[in-house]
């Protein structure tokens, strides 16, 4: 079993559940997601992008372990059927990287470099709007016990994000895209899959 | 242990307290002398370079536009994995810059002399390309049959494809560490035999390898649209971000495996 492949496919999965225009529960609380284009890995996101766009980005594993262990109902579901209870299972701890981006469309009139501010200077764009709104809801449901509980039955487990640090372009990095922008939100998490050997 | 000495009818005639501070400092001292060089071993960089660099490759490429992924590799290129004095780890990546095809040679340092001297006038035509062309030049050799001079295939080929071997041998022939270095000489004479044989048949002239750009479908990278500084910016910021996230999971324990291999000395 591929680990990086298997464990984007639940992060697609997860995530196109959540982020896709509608209300969902996190924990009791009905939020609304907005809708999102996901992709993975080193794919790009479709040009030109419009509305928001998250990229989950496999960063690194470590602590690779074998273990026997009895396998939950969730990924006994996905084995085939009569496949015993208790198997070998790989466990290992992995990061990730969430590129939360949108893209204000060029205003008329505007040069290049002020298409971000939609003409107005110093205020929110709505593109900036989306991705601060975006992450600040990923960092939410990845920090939701309850919420993440469906993912961590599949095998993705101990989910521990880090709120998205890189503002952009607000840091006042000299050449930022003012019509760009991106939030790096990233997470920790157990990644557990049954090697199925019996 | 009293109790259990007067069951059985025994009495206690001593106690002793001795003290083992002695032991104590010399256990820091030892400590003191292997921990650095437990996190210097944890921190090499011949251990995180590879490992930054899939993670800058990946990076990048999700955050480029399609127009723009063929900029990916020449910033790749300038990834720098170094030791940061005393014991810990530089990485960085810039902008390769507007000349980037003079700029990105192999540099010397990696390669040693001998490439220079009995490789004859094809081992500075190979090493003096910019290394995605470098790549891609490896790339093509993997690609050709051993019968016309390509890589004769042995069992750690088996199940890889030609991208996988190529990528592999030319992280060997660029890497400065000794063991890839061996390897690289091993490797070096079939590489030139082949590109020697290319020369010959398409009339290179290995003095001048600007000129072969393109000619041999090699990537013609450097020329063509400069990377916007605003794409470049978005791509360093995501990558800094990338590897913080990538040490701050992997350091811990690489360190703990190396204090484990020094266990016995500690």
């Amino acid at each position: 079993m591929d680990a990086e492949g298997s464990a984007l496919a639940l992060w697609q999965e997860y995530l196109a559940g959540y982020f896709d225009g509608g209300a969902h529960l996190v924990g009791r609380a009905s939020v609304v997601f907005p809708k999102a284009t996901l992709r993975f890995q080193e794919a790009s996101l479709p040009q030109p992008l419009k509305g928001l766009g998250i990229s989950v980005v496999w960063v690194t594993q470590v602590r690779v372990e074998r273990r026997w262990e009895v396998l939950t109902a969730a990924e006994l579901a996905l084995l085939p059927a009569g496949t015993p209870a208790e198997q070998e299972r790989m466990q290992a701890h992995c990061s990730f990287l969430f590129l939360v981006r949108a893209v204000d469309p060029p205003s008329p009139g505007s040069s290049p470099l002020r298409q971000g501010s939609g003409g107005q200077a110093g205020a929110a764009s709505n593109a900036q709007q989306q991705v601060q709104v975006a992450a600040g809801k990923l960092f939410g449901l990845l920090q939701n016990t309850a919420a993440t509980e469906p993912l961590s039955e599949k095998g993705i487990s101990k989910i521990r994000p880090t709120p998205a640090r890189m503002a952009f372009p607000g840091d006042g990095a000299p050449g930022a895209d003012q019509g760009y922008r991106l939030r790096v939100l990233s997470c920790r998490a157990i990644l557990r899959w049954a090697v199925a050997s019996q | 242990m009293a109790a259990s000495a007067a069951k059985e009818g025994l009495l206690i005639e001593e106690v002793k307290i001795e003290s083992n501070i002695a032991g104590v400092i010399g256990q820091m001292a030892r400590l003191k002398r292997h921990v650095p060089m437990a996190a210097g071993r944890a921190l090499h960089p011949d251990v995180w370079e590879p490992v930054a660099h899939g993670v800058a490759d990946r990076t990048m490429r999700a955050l480029a536009k399609p127009e723009e992924q063929r900029h990916v590799p020449l910033v790749l290129a300038t990834l720098m994995a170094v030791v940061f004095p005393p014991e810990g780890l530089s990485l960085s990546l810039h902008r390769p810059g507007p000349e980037a095809g003079l700029r990105l040679r192999v540099p010397e340092q990696l390669l040693g002399p001998e490439h220079l001297g009995s490789a004859g006038e094809w081992g500075p035509y190979m090493f003096a390309m910019p290394i995605p062309e470098f790549k891609e030049l490896i790339l093509k050799w993997v690609e050709t049959p051993q019968e016309d001079g390509g890589k004769r295939r042995d069992a750690r080929d088996a199940e890889k494809t030609d991208e996988e071997i190529a990528s592999y041998v030319a992280d060997v022939m660029l890497s400065p560490n000794k063991q890839a270095q061996d390897a690289r000489r091993r490797l070096l004479p079939h590489i030139l035999g082949w590109l020697k044989k290319q020369g010959e048949e398409f009339g290179w002239d290995p003095k001048s390898p600007e000129s072969h750009a393109g000619e041999a479908g090699f990537l013609d990278l450097i020329n063509g649209d400069e990377l916007k500084a605003e794409s470049l910016d978005l791509w360093l910021r995501a990558v800094l971000a990338a590897w913080r996230v990538m040490v701050l999971a992997g350091f811990e324990p690489r360190f703990r495996q190396e204090l484990l291999k020094m266990q016995d000395e500690l």
